[in-house]
This record gives C-alpha cells, sequence and structure tokens, in this order.
C-alpha cells in the first residue's frame, strides 16, 4: 500500500467515527453533521458532500446508523440519522482502539533517547 | 463477517428498490444543497452569493451522487453490465464491424480450441492408470544406431527381471495376430501375448471377469485370454455369459476369463489389441522363449518407491553392460534406456502436435493483430466522443472499463462461435487421422476445451484491446483533440500503429504459406519418389498359417509353394513371389554375420536387415538385377546355400569389391554359410523419408516362416484379382485366413499418411492466414483512403489522373507487403529450421517456393487494395472542396 492509500484509509476510518461521535451527540442530517464536526473541530476537519455522502451511506449499509425522513424547522422533508446499537458498541470499540493508538504514539514520541 | 453479509443483502435490496433510492439519494443531496445555501444567508451573504458559493464548495451533484453510489458493490456490477448492453448496442449499429470481428476471432481461437482439443486427449491427458509417472518403458536400441525402440528376447528380459532392483515389477508384451476359427468367418484378431503380472503391473481391473493372473504363466494350468470390449461387442454380441466361454486360437481353445472396458488399450498402439493372452500360451512365440537370439519382446516396468528415472537409467545400463559381456554376439551393440511410458507412447505425434499448435497459434495471432487493427480504426473515429465525454467528468478508469467490457463482449462471441468452428474442423482432422491414432474416439469439445476457449477469448480480448485502450488513453488526456482536424500527430500515430500490424500480418501470413509450400512440395516427391520397385499394378496378400494344421516348417513351405504355382497360373498374372520382410509388408530382422576371409576387426560384428524371398521375388517386384542372379527353384534346402544383397549392403561392407562370390556366416554361432551370387537395386523398407538399408536377402525355400506375404504383379487392376487370389487359398488351405489383400499403391500411401495429413492441415493454416493479411490490408487501405478523402478530391480537383490516385492507393498497400515480405523472410528462415526432419526432396530454402509465396501475397495485395483504389478514384471533387 503506497503511503497516500494509507492516508485516506486513516482518514475515512477516522471519518466514520467521528460521524459516528457525532451522532452520538443527537440525531441529525447530513449537513448538520458536517457543520458540527468543523464546529466541535474548530475549523480543523472540514469534510465537502463528496467525501461525507459515501461515509455515510457506508454506514448506514453496515446498519451502524439508521436514517429517518422527517420535517425541518422551515417546512422541508430531510433524512434524520441516528444511532443504532450496534453502532454505538462499534463507536465505543474504535473509540477504544483509537485511545491505545494515540497514547502509544504519544510514549514514542515522548520517548528519550535511552528508553528506546 | 456479520458487517460483511449486511452489506451483500443490503447491496441485493438496493437492486430492487433501484428508482426509490434514486429519488431520495437526489432529494437527499438537494436538501443538503439548500440547507447550506441557507447557512450561508443566515450568515450574511445574499441570495445569489450563497447560491453560487454552496454549488461550488459541493461540486458537480451528479458526481457526489456517484461518489455516494460507488459506496455500494452493487453498483459495479450494474455498470459493467450497462457496459455490456452499451457494447452490444454498439455492434448492432455496426453490424459490418461486428461481422468481421466475430468471424476473425472466431477463426483464430475456434482453430486454437480444435488443436487444443487434440492435444488433450493425445498428449495432455495422463494414461489412465493409477500413478502413470511411475510407469517407465525399458527400451532396448542399437549402439551408434537409430534410437527407434528394438523388441528383445525372453531370455533378456528374464535376466533384466531379475537383476533389476529399481523396478517394483516389470512386464513384457508382444503384439501379433492370431488365427481365429470356429466362429463364421474365419479372423485375425489383433492378439498381445503378455506376461500375466501386466495387469497388476498397471493397476488396471477388467469390466468384466478377472484379468491375467502369475498362475496363468504356467503352462499346465488351462489356456486363458482376456478380451477388449470392442471385440466382445462385435464379435460375441455383447454377450453377458461370456466368461467361461471358449474360443479357438491358432487351433486350440482358449477359455475367456475376462473383459477389459474400451478405456483399456495397452499398449496404446493402433490398431489396439482385441485379445490378451499369456505369452506362454501364444503359439507363434512359445518355440522362441528360450531362445536369446529371437528378439520380439517390449517391456515396460512399474518404478519402485524411493527410486528415480535416473536410478532406473543407471542400473538398467548396468544390467545392460553385463549381459553384453555374458552375450557377446548377440547382444554386443544393445543399449538400454529408460523413458517414462507416456512419452514413449506419444513418440512420434510429438512433433506433429508441435507443428500444429505452433502453426495454430501463430493463426490466433494474426487474428487478434487484425482485430486490433479494426479496433483501432474505431478508436479514432470515437475520439471526439470519448473527449467530450471526459470533458464532461467521466472518470478515466470508467472509460477504459467501458473498453475492457467491449472488448469481452467481442472475444467472447468470438469465442462462441470459435466452438462452432472448433467443432467443424475437429470433424475435419477426424477423417484422414483414421484409425492411425489410438485415442481418436475421446477427441471433442468437453469441458477443458470449453474451459480453454472462454481463457482463450479473454485473453484474446486482453491482446487485442490493450492497443486501443491504451492510445485512448492518451486520447482522454488530451482535451485539444476535441476539433483537431485530419492529420494531426495524433492520427499519424495510430497509422504508424495500424501499419506496424498489417506488416506483422503480412510476415506472418508469408512464415505459414512456405512453410506450406515446402510442404506440399515435399509430399509431391514423396508420391513420386522412387520406391527401387515398382508399386503399381502389384497385389499384396499376407497369409498366416495357424499352428494346428501346419506345425512344421515343412507343411508351411509346402502349403506356400503350392499357392505360389496356382497362383501363377491363374489368368492375367505377370508374375507371382512370396516374401518374409518384404518392402512395406514387414520388419526385417536384423542379424550379425560375418565374411569369411575378413579376420573380425574388432569383437563387433556388423548387423544386416535380412528377408527372405522365393524365386522370382526381384522379378515380381521388378527391382533391378545389377550383377549375378536371383533365386531359382532349385535354390532348396539341401542345394547351396545362398544370398542375395542389395547395393546397399555391398557399398557399406565391401566398398568397391565385387561381392559376387563372397562368402558369409549369418547369425547365431551355429548359423549358416551362404555364398551371394546376386547383387539388387536398394529399395525402400518402411518410409521413403530414411535412406533404404542395407539388406540380405535369403531363400525362402531355406527358411520358410507361418507368416508369409505375396505380392502378384498384374496387368489387370489389382483389386480384381484379389477374390481369386482367395479362391485360390482356400482351394489349396481351407480355413487358412488371409489377413490383408491390398495393391501396394495404398500400403505406400498409408506410410505416408502422417505427412499428408500435416501437409493438408498447414496448407489449410497457410489460406487462412493469408485471407486475413488481405484483410488486414483491405481494412487498412480503406481506413486511409476514407480518412484522406479529402486529400484525394482535391487532387482529383486540381488535375491528377484517376489511374495515378489509384496506382497511390495501391501503391501504398505494396509497399507495405513489400516490408511485410522482408520481415517475413527474416523469420522464415528460422522457422524452416523446425521443419527440416519434415521434408524431402526439396531444400529449406526453395526459391521456388518462396518466389511462388511472394507471387501469391502481392497477388493478394493487389486484389485487396481493388476496392479502396476504385472508391478513391470515385470521389467527388466539388464535394470534397466543400467540406475543407
Amino acid at each position: 500500500m503506497s503511503p497516500s492509500d494509507r492516508q485516506r484509509d486513516l482518514v475515512q476510518g477516522t471519518l466514520h467515527m467521528l460521524v459516528l461521535k457525532t451522532l452520538a451527540l443527537e440525531p441529525m442530517h447530513g449537513y448538520g453533521i458536517g457543520v458540527r464536526l468543523e464546529q466541535i473541530s474548530r475549523g480543523v476537519f472540514q469534510v465537502n458532500a463528496g467525501s461525507l455522502c459515501p461515509a455515510i451511506r457506508r454506514l448506514e449499509r453496515d446498519g451502524l446508523i439508521a436514517g429517518e425522513w422527517r420535517v425541518t424547522e422551515n417546512n422541508r422533508r430531510a433524512k434524520y440519522y441516528s444511532l443504532t446499537t450496534d453502532g454505538r458498541a462499534q463507536l465505543r470499540k474504535e473509540a477504544r482502539a483509537w485511545e491505545a493508538q494515540t497514547s502509544a504514539i504519544a510514549r514514542i514520541l515522548k520517548a528519550s533517547p535511552g528508553e528506546l | 463477517m456479520k458487517a460483511l453479509l449486511r452489506r451483500i443483502v443490503a447491496g441485493l435490496a438496493a437492486l430492487v428498490s433501484k428508482r426509490q433510492d434514486e429519488e431520495e439519494l437526489d432529494q437527499e443531496l438537494h436538501e443538503y444543497l439548500h440547507a447550506a445555501i441557507e447557512a450561508k444567508v443566515a450568515a450574511g451573504m445574499c441570495r445569489t452569493d450563497a447560491t453560487r458559493a454552496a454549488r461550488a464548495e459541493m461540486g458537480s451533484l451528479e458526481a457526489v451522487k456517484d461518489h455516494v453510489r460507488d459506496a455500494g458493490w452493487e453498483t459495479a456490477l450494474e455498470s459493467v453490465a450497462s457496459d455490456a448492453r452499451h457494447a452490444l448496442n454498439l455492434l448492432r449499429r455496426n453490424p459490418g464491424f461486428a461481422l468481421v470481428t466475430i468471424a476473425t476471432l472466431a477463426l483464430g481461437i475456434g482453430a486454437n480450441a480444435a488443436v487444443f482439443s487434440v492435444a488433450h486427449a493425445i498428449w495432455l491427458q495422463p494414461l489412465p492408470y493409477p500413478e502413470p509417472h511411475r510407469l517407465r518403458a525399458v527400451v532396448s536400441s542399437q549402439k551408434g544406431g537409430p534410437t527407434a525402440a528394438e523388441p528383445i528376447s525372453y531370455p533378456t528380459f528374464r535376466d533384466w527381471q531379475s537383476q533389476s532392483r529399481s523396478m517394483d515389477a516389470m512386464a513384457a508384451y508382444v503384439v501379433a495376430g492370431s488365427t481365429m476359427t470356429g466362429l463364421g468367418d474365419a479372423g485375425a484378431p489383433v492378439t498381445s501375448g503378455v506376461t500375466p503380472n501386466l495387469f497388476s503391473l498397471l493397476g488396471a481391473a477388467p469390466m468384466l471377469g478377472r484379468t491375467l493372473l502369475p498362475d496363468d504363466a504356467r503352462s499346465a494350468s488351462g489356456r486363458v485370454v482376456v478380451l477388449s470390449e470392442l471385440f466382445w461387442r462385435e464379435r460375441f454380441g455383447g454377450r453377458t455369459d461370456i466368461v467361461g466361454q471358449t474360443v479357438t486360437l491358432d487351433g486350440a481353445g482358449y477359455t475367456v476369463v475376462g473383459v477389459m472396458a474400451a478405456s483399456f488399450r495397452f499398449p496404446h498402439i493402433a490398431p489396439a489389441p482385441q485379445i490378451w493372452m499369456p505369452l506362454h500360451q501364444f503359439q507363434p512365440f512359445q518355440p522362441l522363449l528360450e531362445v536369446r537370439m529371437a528378439p520380439f519382446l517390449k517391456v515396460i516396468g512399474r518404478l519402485r518407491t524411493g527410486f528415480g528415472r535416473a536410478d532406473a537409467q543407471a542400473e538398467m545400463e548396468t544390467i545392460a553392460g553385463r549381459l553384453r559381456e555374458a552375450h557377446p554376439s548377440t547382444l554386443r551393440e544393445q543399449v538400454v534406456r529408460v523413458e517414462g511410458l507416456q512419452e514413449h507412447v506419444l513418440g512420434d505425434t510429438r512433433s506433429s502436435l508441435v507443428l500444429l499448435l505452433s502453426a495454430v497459434g501463430v493463426l490466433l495471432l494474426m487474428a487478434c493483430t487484425n482485430v486490433a487493427s479494426l479496433q483501432l480504426a474505431r478508436t479514432i473515429s470515437r475520439t471526439r466522443e470519448l473527449a467530450v465525454r471526459s470533458a464532461l467528468g467521466a472518470a478515466r478508469s470508467r472509460l477504459v472499463r467501458q473498453f475492457l467490457v467491449e472488448n469481452l463482449v467481442l472475444a467472447l462471441a468470438g469465442g462462441a462461435v470459435g466452438l462452432l468452428v472448433a467443432h467443424g474442423a475437429l470433424l475435419l482432422l477426424k477423417v484422414p487421422i483414421g484409425d492411425e491414432l489410438p485415442q481418436i474416439r475421446q477427441i471433442g469439445i468437453d469441458r477443458w476445451v470449453l474451459g480453454f476457449t472462454f481463457v482463450l477469448s479473454c485473453a484474446a480480448a486482453v491482446v487485442f484491446g490493450l492497443l486501443p485502450v491504451l492510445e485512448s488513453n492518451g486520447l482522454i488526456s488530451s482535451a485539444h483533440t476535441i476539433g483537431a482536424g485530419r492529420g494531426s500527430t495524433a492520427d499519424r500515430r495510430h497509422a504508424r500503429s495500424q501499419n506496424a500490424l498489417v506488416v506483422l500480418q503480412v510476415a506472418l501470413a508469408l512464415v505459414m504459406l512456405v512453410s506450406a509450400g515446402l510442404l506440399v512440395r515435399s509430399l509431391a516427391n514423396l508420391h513420386g519418389a522412387n520406391t527401387g520397385f515398382n508399386q503399381e499394378h502389384l497385389l499384396t496378400a499376407t497369409i498366416n498359417l495357424p499352428q494346428s494344421d501346419y506345425p512344421t516348417p515343412e507343411r508351411w513351405l509346402a502349403f506356400n509353394s503350392a499357392l505360389l504355382d496356382h497362383v501363377r497360373a491363374l489368368p492375367g498374372i505377370d508374375a507371382a513371389a512370396l516374401g518374409v520382410s518384404a518392402p512395406f509388408l514387414g520388419a526385417p530382422i536384423t542379424m550379425p554375420f560375418d565374411v569369411d576371409g575378413r579376420p573380425a576387426a574388432d569383437a563387433a560384428l556388423p548387423m544386416t536387415d535380412v528377408a527372405f524371398a522365393s524365386d522370382g521375388f526381384f522379378k515380381a517386384m521388378q527391382v533391378s538385377i545389377v550383377r549375378g542372379r536371383e533365386f531359382v527353384a532349385t535354390d532348396r534346402r539341401e542345394s547351396l546355400r545362398v544370398a542375395v544383397v542389395n547395393e546397399a549392403f555391398a557399398k557399406r561392407f565391401f566398398g568397391d569389391q565385387n561381392v559376387i562370390g563372397q562368402r558369409i556366416h549369418v547369425g547365431p554361432p551355429k548359423g549358416v554359410w551362404v555364398e551371394i551370387v546376386g547383387l539388387v537395386g536398394d529399395t525402400a523398407q518402411a518410409s521413403l523419408l530414411t535412406p533404404p538399408p542395407a539388406m540380405l536377402y535369403m531363400p525362402y525355400a531355406q527358411r520358410p516362416f507361418w507368416i508369409t506375404s505375396f505380392v502378384v504383379r498384374t496387368s489387370r487392376e489389382p483389386r480384381a484379382v484379389a477374390p481369386e487370389l482367395r479362391r485360390a487359398v482356400a482351394a489349396i488351405g481351407p480355413g487358412v485366413p488371409v489377413l490383408a489383400i491390398e495393391p501396394m499403391s495404398v500400403l505406400l500411401q498409408r506410410s505416408f499418411a502422417a505427412s499428408s495429413h500435416r501437409t493438408l492441415v498447414l496448407v489449410l493454416f497457410g489460406a487462412l492466414a493469408a485471407v486475413l493479411a488481405a484483410i488486414g490490408i483491405h481494412g487498412l487501405v480503406a481506413y486511409a483512403v476514407a480518412m484522406k478523402t479529402n486529400e484525394i478530391g482535391i487532387r482529383l480537383a486540381l488535375g491528377a489522373e484517376p489511374s495515378r490516385v489509384r496506382r497511390a492507393v495501391l501503391g501504398q498497400g505494396v509497399r507495405l507487403t513489400g516490408i511485410g515480405i522482408a520481415l517475413g523472410l527474416a523469420m522464415s528462415f528460422g522457422v524452416t529450421q523446425l521443419l527440416e526432419t519434415l521434408l524431402y526432396g526439396v531444400s529449406r530454402t526453395d526459391p521456388l517456393t518462396f518466389a511462388g509465396v511472394i507471387f501469391l501475397l502481392l497477388a493478394v495485395t493487389a486484389v485487396a487494395c481493388y476496392l479502396p483504389a476504385r472508391r478513391a478514384t470515385q470521389v467527388d471533387p466539388l464535394a470534397a472542396l466543400r467540406a475543407e
């Protein structure tokens, strides 16, 4: 796998996790998820429709989120997504794995020459 | 795992509810856009700016939809399906292109499938025995002589068997005719005498009853036989109570103990054996079993576990060396080698098959280049379509995939039609082969051939599809090709590729045609070859005297002499004689000899082929008598022992000396001294392709045999004499079967059946290759004319003569052909080297053949260019000017 492929995979995996987390807070529609991600990450993550919508579709296919058509405040129809039980379980699992990864990386980065 | 299942199910569900999903997706994305616009408006932008900004951020709605759709696997499947539909549509709209392409591919793939079917039945399938790779043929041949397998004697076989450690078991076999009486017409079934352990060595099980057992070796136990399934059905009507029945062979009763299924065909020769019996019960060979001088057996063995081919070879060489020392006079020149049984069985057919496979591979290559060229032409005309689609946002991978699917559809269609072609080709191939190869019945289109055809079609798609795909990649990336005029650099590059392809085709066609031409000339030479005797108006018959009625050499001699006298008295018979191992009527016996007055130079005695002839034999055969005389009726046992030799013998062993009067001691230590009384011309013995062997002839009367061949020279049509010959035999010896009555010309023809067949196939291929090359040239030139229509129109408008235009078109075709011919000549000098062994009377650089083929190709080019040339001259100059 080339470095760019690896990067893309990482980002895709991370994006799934972030979307799950966002939906864990409250159910929302596609655009809202993008806005919320940008908000919480203070502008670091700016996801566009081309990446977000396929990610949402995949999560829906895997049964981790469920979609439901609702009427919004402006009297328009939108599809709202929420976490399923499987989704919640997956989120917990991924969050734990992520934790383990990042603390391991942090340890390596902080190590002094003698410890490595 | 759960996720995978979910995805599969979701994909299937999506396929079902496609329209609804599309609507929902569309709606969702519009809502997304709307929400984005509202957010921007809320942030302070005016509506138009907000709309534009939101749209820019999102990019193309369709592109996003594509990405979302790609998230599911079913879309890939759908797009392939739609590509296929699109491809079929395209083909329907261009039926000419479709027809030519599919036909071309069908020819190439079909020919390959047919040859593969043959190769698979004969070559690739392992022998139908358990662990066939452990089976070995132990082959004896002459040191320094040809490597053809020669038989050995039974005592030698016993020595091999007892001394060998590397072989689990060894078995010996011989195949000859036996005389079957008592069942309607007397017959002469093909009988194989085998050591009874043969069946267990091979691991072959019977269809009915049992196979032979080691106990059957003892003469004391009853005489038993095993029948072949075909023989059982033909002669015994497939009766279920066959086991236990008695058949009369060579006058004695044998009990049938079993029947072997039709798939058992040991020893894999033609004609296939119909009866197997214990060697010790095979009457013609019984007196020879203890004679070391009498070689008639072939040997197979099974390797012991833990021993390899090299071990067996080394061991057999040692054993052979030991035996050579122990029996110097008989086994002096014998060398032994151990071969895989499968290779041994295939023998000659290998070279034919390799030739066929190469030829057919070349044909497919030509077909593919033809199609590639056609594809290229089409790709160029689709330049605009591709560029526009690419500009509209179609992914490059999608376009490439579409091409591949198109090519695959074409190739698979070609493959399907190719199977029909293969079926026809197989019918054609089977007819001339006839009974030559035992596995002939198995050749057909089975699942192996189907699989091969499929794989080949896909490979072909890749080969001829690759070029246009690569080219199209270049097209897509260059946006400026939209609206590019003709004669751009891209066009020139394509023209070069097309030219290269046509040149290659012409070269390949030349190679094929030259090979075919050389073989045709060889065959013609063979037909007219000098056999050393006159093969016209000569009838041959072979008589096999049953041991029961004719047990002694005196009886044999009496019968044959009486028959000969009777036949000579028949009307219309110019001459008649008999012989043993006459040309094309039996293999000669090889014997050592030494010359009186010549001290044995080293311990090695020279060997010669020996045959036996009656008085008047050479006159009947019309072999030239160079010096001295031939045998006369008075050359009998009691009188002086005489011999006649041929020129090859004289030259080889006596140089310029006079052979007449020389005395020779022939055969084993207590053999006979003969005086040479005659020198005759050389004759071909078994094949015209090898030089005539050195022959020593001895009078039949001095050594009668039970199997004898008669030759009858008649001014009438030879076949017309046959019934009279039969009547004569019946009159003198009722119940004596006549094995074969055939004109000598038929025997000769059969001897080069393999050559004829090879030649026919190659000629066919050569013709196909020429047709393919012609199509290639035609396509190229026609395309060039179409591309240059405007230019031609302008030239005509400016006053150019139509004949000049015609000549220019023709010149293009001829120029390409010329380069192709040059390339082909270079290639053929290498290829014809492979043909060397198959040629007769022509050198592999025969100028006549080459000149003929070159002329043919040029003529074909002219024909191929004719139509486009004519069309070029018919271009309306005004229309061309207006269009520019």
